[in-house]
């Protein structure tokens, strides 16, 4: 009975989230004045487009004009089958001849036109619902290329209204849903035995957890694919679009890692990472074999130095910073290969050295920069490692997870499966299935964003930092803004007192801009739901639900990294250095983008699920924390309003 | 043999680290005819960074050209109101009357027109083939052996930088009476640079050699006539950035190879030794070290008169940052052929922005000298030269004499005596697509007067 209530319960808040979304959407459809005619000039340069978003009325005629300031650019609209090729002309020719070409046919015969006229509607059930569109270049200009691109915005915008009404209706429809249940709801904290067991279920993926040569046959293939990276980076054209180390690294691994490794196996990309393959078997001696033996606090014998990692390094915010440092040149390291190919070289050397300095994985533990992305966001992860059974645990005095066996290496970060509470520290290396005497290590499937827990402040600051970051890349890469990628070309234009600038801004919103509003939120909860905790263990708390909201902001800005240049992917596995080769023929394929209309919806879409997750973390975390529902209400509001302004906020750029 | 498990693991490693590159050298090696050591000298070159020509002088520090005047400038052919764009011209006796004619790709225009010298010192510009859009280089040639010259067209499909498939190869066929049929040999192709004509196969008909520049996506091909207007592609090459595509005999061989210049981030010249059956093995015979040296044009002549074909060289593109300016490294060289394929490079001089080079004993010394223009020189000062003379001592060494900064932004540059007066005359075109444009000109005929001149000394 209490079941079908529940269920019922669902249906309704259901019904009424959609009606939040349908409401409004339907409601701007009747706000569209009639078409008119509008004369719009759009000039070029590098990297951007003047004016950089056109906003028009649907069924609106726009008479389009082009010139460029520099060298040859287009204007490539591929929803509406459109590339525009400008070259560059004498200074006073305002609407110069342009070729016209249709993306559906590229080497069709251009129009060549002063003005092209476009109808600012799309066909069939889409104009009701696409709103945005991006215009692109589609001529190589310069080592930021990539990033040169505008908006058309066609309204009635259905997509925004729709996300703001989603964004609004969560907390409403969240509100009265805690207020009408008589125990308030939610509390309940993640538990060891929380999930689905994976392993019960199947006892072939167990053995294979339990087969010493799974690591390291993983690692080897990926080693394979790195080394080839590598050798593509630092050899291969410096055309970025054009070589596979840039783009396998930075649209295909980066969308695996973010959209569907992250979220659904937290640090399982640990398990394959080649960095630290080379090292570890210097430090064991062997790659299958395991040896017995005594130093450094476990019972295996590692060879190296294995000295002590300095306490004052010993910091869970490092490898956030590191990831920080390296995201300020996010820009160099994608458009120059070469940057790519040394910072590749950098992280193995580093990882290798650090094996045979110090003990077990310093590097993955300490300093990876990867791991500040997967420790913190792997919390929401679905798969997670824990004890089978917390008792045995409780009763082992062997730790054999931890300090090895001759069954297995001690675990290579430091953890004991008994003490395992998050996935932030574990890298899913299965050493601990084969150690363990007891067999009493399992791996769990759970609900998404599960984990309300941060453990360390500088866990928080993590979380804030990396946020900061997925701000700041979706509003220098994907926004239409061509003056704040000015601000970060330091390649072409060299403008580092410009780059300063930003590298400022970033580092300061992710310092002290952000945490500081947290710590007020966290200071109004504490006032408003009468907590007892002081204001910094607050603003540790509600960093966690940062986690799904930044890891969902992480997958709407990686989003059309791949669907708009999988061409360019393609390309470059069939001519990997750019050399001229074409091993699957697709070496000279003509750009086409994956589903470009769908790109805002699956961006809000991230960010609304973001939001709900947040929400629904926030007011987890706040029951325990306040106990009564009442008080956790008002401990919740003004953190439940900061997440609502950045949701709002970024539905909007991602909608309008 | 078993060997222990231990011992197993660094094999493969070990083989696996060599094996990839390897691999990859070898496949090179097999498609370009380069050899091991200079694929990895042009690939560390790359990776480091390295720019071995970058010590080249400076631009300033250059040795100045005297001054010498013995060109009487002309303009000739159609006004114009937009700033012209003449990619390519040559200099023939098209309608075989006796006198000079000028052949002109116009990207402006989109035109391939025909400068008809008649009569002598009468020039009229007459339209050949319309919206071929960006045709980037002209050959005149008897392709169907009919007894006039018909015209080869490579057309770019648009001036500037694309990657898109929108060059074609044009053949304008002349019906004898000066009207040009156009016939399309293929087209949808990555942006076309260059096609030359000659029997590549050996089966007595003309075929093409073709330079599709693209933009990162260029292929050099030769195309097989079959007879009938009908052609068949074989690709020899997927680079990108070929310019030029010329066809002579370079091994001494008796039979036709293709010289290819490849620009963009190669910087390369190759030679494709053909076997007169179609087959064609590839040579390359200069590489420079510096990927934005700057490939612009490369013509075929015996410079030193010794019976074979050397190659003239310049590098000047400037596109590769913007705006466009010279570089330091920008200039003029020629390499020797010393037979069997072997090149010896010479620097000529340094010329910013130098795009254009034409050999002619211009002074009637004897020995030939070299005339060069440019596209993308220093506009702002004067000293600017756009056109310059490199006057051959007799002994292979040549001395620059500055000859005009007016107009600027010179493309195109023709040899050929149009007044039959026995000196050599030059015909220019310009390519005004950046500022200044104070010094426009589009057709110039450069009449040698060097007599009346008295210019020798």
């Amino acid at each position: 009975m209490k079941g079908r209530r529940a269920i019922g319960r669902r249906f309704w808040q259901g019904v009424a989230l959609a009606a939040c979304a349908v409401v409004p959407a339907l409601a701007c459809q009747f706000y569209q004045p009639r078409p008119r005619h509008r004369y719009i000039h759009i000039q070029s340069f590098r990297y951007g487009k003047e004016p950089a978003v056109i906003r028009c009325n649907r069924g609106d005629w726009l008479h389009l004009t082009f010139s460029t300031r520099d060298t040859a650019h287009s204007f490539f609209l591929e929803e509406f089958d459109l590339d525009v090729k400008i070259q560059p002309h004498a200074p006073g020719d305002r609407n110069p001849v342009v070729a016209v070409y249709r993306t559906s046919e590229p080497t069709a015969a251009p129009r060549l036109v002063r003005q092209v006229v476009l109808r600012a509607e799309h066909p069939g059930w889409r104009r009701f619902v696409v709103s945005k569109s991006h215009y692109r270049c589609h001529i190589w200009c310069g080592p930021m290329h990539a990033f040169e691109h505008g908006s058309l915005i066609i309204r009635p915008n259905t997509l925004l209204w729709a996300g703001w009404g989603l964004v609004a209706g969560l907390p409403v429809i969240g509100l009265v849903s805690v207020l009408s249940n008589r125990e308030g709801g939610g509390g309940h904290v993640a538990t060891d035995e929380s999930g689905w067991d994976v392993l019960g279920a199947w006892g072939w993926l167990k053995r294979l957890l339990r087969w010493r040569g799974l690591q390291y046959t993983a690692i080897a293939a990926t080693s394979v694919v790195f080394y080839i990276v590598v050798l593509a980076a630092l050899f291969g054209t410096q055309m970025a679009g054009r070589n596979l180390g840039v783009m396998l690294t930075w649209v295909v691994w980066m969308f695996l890692l973010v959209a569907v490794l992250t979220p659904l196996g937290g640090r399982i990309w640990c398990l394959v990472c080649p960095l630290p393959g080379l090292g570890e078997i210097c430090q064991r001696g062997a790659i299958t074999g395991v040896r017995l033996g005594r130093g450094a606090g476990v019972r295996n014998r590692l060879f190296g130095l294995n000295w002590r990692w300095p306490r004052w390094l010993d910091r869970d915010w490092l490898p956030a910073a590191i990831l920080l440092g390296m995201g300020t040149f996010s820009t160099a390291l994608v458009a120059r290969p070469l940057v790519s190919g040394w910072l590749f070289v950098g992280l193995f050397l580093m990882a290798t050295v650090l094996a045979v300095v110090f003990p077990l994985r310093a590097f993955c533990v300490h300093l990876c920069p990867v791991k500040a992305f997967v420790g913190i966001y792997g919390k929401a992860a679905r798969l997670a490692l824990r004890p089978a059974d917390p008792a045995v645990c409780a009763s082992c005095r062997v730790r054999s997870c931890q300090w090895g066996s001759g069954r297995g290496w001690a675990c290579p970060y430091g953890l004991c499966v008994a003490e395992i509470r998050d996935n932030t520290e574990c890298g899913l290396c299965a050493e601990c299935f084969k150690t363990c005497p007891y067999d009493n290590v399992a791996l769990r499937w759970r609900p998404f964003a599960h984990e309300t827990t941060m453990r360390t402040a500088g866990e928080a600051w993590s979380a804030m930092a990396l946020l900061v970051m997925a701000t700041v890349y979706c509003l220098v890469h994907l926004g239409p803004w061509p003056r704040l990628r000015d601000y970060v070309n330091i390649l072409d234009k060299a403008n580092w007192d410009l780059f300063a600038v930003y590298a400022a801004v970033v580092w300061l919103a992710a310092l002290v801009g952000l945490p500081a509003l947290m710590w007020g939120a966290a200071w109004l909860s504490r006032r408003w739901g009468r907590l007892e905790e002081s204001s910094g263990q607050l603003t540790r708390h509600w960093s966690a639900p940062l986690v799904p909201l930044g890891l969902m902001l992480w997958i709407a800005f990686v989003v059309p990294m791949v669907l708009v240049n999988w061409t360019f992917v393609l390309q470059s596995f069939s001519d990997p250095l750019g050399w001229g080769w074409d091993f699957l023929g697709t070496a000279n394929a003509p750009w086409h983008q994956i589903w470009p209309a769908a790109i805002p919806w699956i961006q809000v879409a991230c960010v609304v699920v973001g939001l709900y997750y947040a929400l629904s973390n926030g007011w987890r975390i706040a029951r325990r924390l306040a106990g009564d529902a009442r008080r956790a209400v008002a401990a919740l509001a003004p953190v439940a309003g900061l997440l609502l302004l950045m949701a709002a906020g970024w539905v909007w750029f991602f909608a309008d | 043999m078993k060997l222990p498990r231990l011992k197993l693991a660094p094999i493969l490693v070990l083989l696996v680290l060599a094996g990839i590159p390897v691999g990859i050298l070898s496949y090179q090696s097999h498609r370009t005819g380069m050899s091991w050591r200079e694929i990895l000298r042009r690939g560390f070159a790359r990776a480091g960074g390295g720019q071995a020509d970058r010590d080249a002088l400076p631009a300033e520090a250059l040795p100045r050209g005297e001054k010498i005047d013995f060109l009487e400038p002309r303009p000739i052919g159609l006004p114009f109101r937009e700033p012209p764009k003449i990619s390519n011209l040559q200099a023939v006796d098209l309608d075989q009357d006796g006198l000079l004619d000028v052949v002109v790709c116009d990207c402006e225009t989109n035109r391939v027109s025909w400068i008809r010298q008649y009569p002598q010192g009468r020039f009229t510009e007459k339209v050949c083939a319309e919206g071929l859009i960006a045709p980037a280089h002209v050959q005149a040639v008897d392709f169907d052996d009919d007894g006039d010259l018909d015209l080869l067209v490579a057309v770019l499909g648009m001036l500037f930088p694309n990657n898109d498939k929108i060059g074609s190869v044009v053949i304008l066929e002349n019906d004898g009476r000066m009207r040009f049929v156009p016939h399309v040999v293929v087209e949808r192709v990555a942006r076309v640079s260059d096609v030359r004509g000659g029997d590549l196969d050996g089966d007595g008909d003309m075929d093409l050699a073709v330079a599709q520049f693209g933009y990162d996506d260029g292929q050099t091909r030769w195309i097989e006539n079959l007879g009938g207007w009908k052609f068949r592609s074989h690709i020899l090459q997927n680079l990108s950035g070929p310019i030029h595509s010329p066809v002579a005999d370079m091994d001494g061989d008796g039979d036709l190879d293709i010289v290819v210049l490849v620009s963009q981030e190669w910087e390369e010249i190759y030679v494709f030794a053909g076997d007169r059956r179609g087959r064609f093995l590839s040579h390359r015979i200069y590489g420079s070290d510096n990927p934005d040296f700057g490939s612009s044009g490369m013509w075929l002549s015996d410079l030193d008169q010794d019976g074979d074909l050397d190659i003239l060289y310049t590098n000047g593109d400037a596109f590769d940052y913007l705006p466009p300016h010279p570089w330091p490294w920008h200039g003029l060289q020629w390499l020797e052929n010393q037979g069997g394929l072997r090149f010896r490079y010479h620097r000529l001089a340094s010329f910013g922005g130098a795009v254009g080079l034409q050999p002619g004993d211009v002074d009637r010394d004897g020995d030939l000298d070299l005339v060069a223009v440019a596209a993308f020189n220093k506009w702002e000062t004067p000293e600017a030269q756009s056109m310059i003379w490199l006057e051959n001592d007799g002994h292979m060494k040549f001395r620059p004499r500055d000859i005009t900064n007016t107009p600027s932004h010179i493309q195109a540059l023709a040899a050929g005596d149009f007044n039959k007066d026995g000196w050599i005359d030059f015909v220019t075109g310009g390519m005004h697509v950046y500022p200044p444009y104070d010094r426009v000109e589009r057709i110039v005929l450069w009449t040698n007067v060097w007599p009346q001149a008295g210019a020798s000394e």
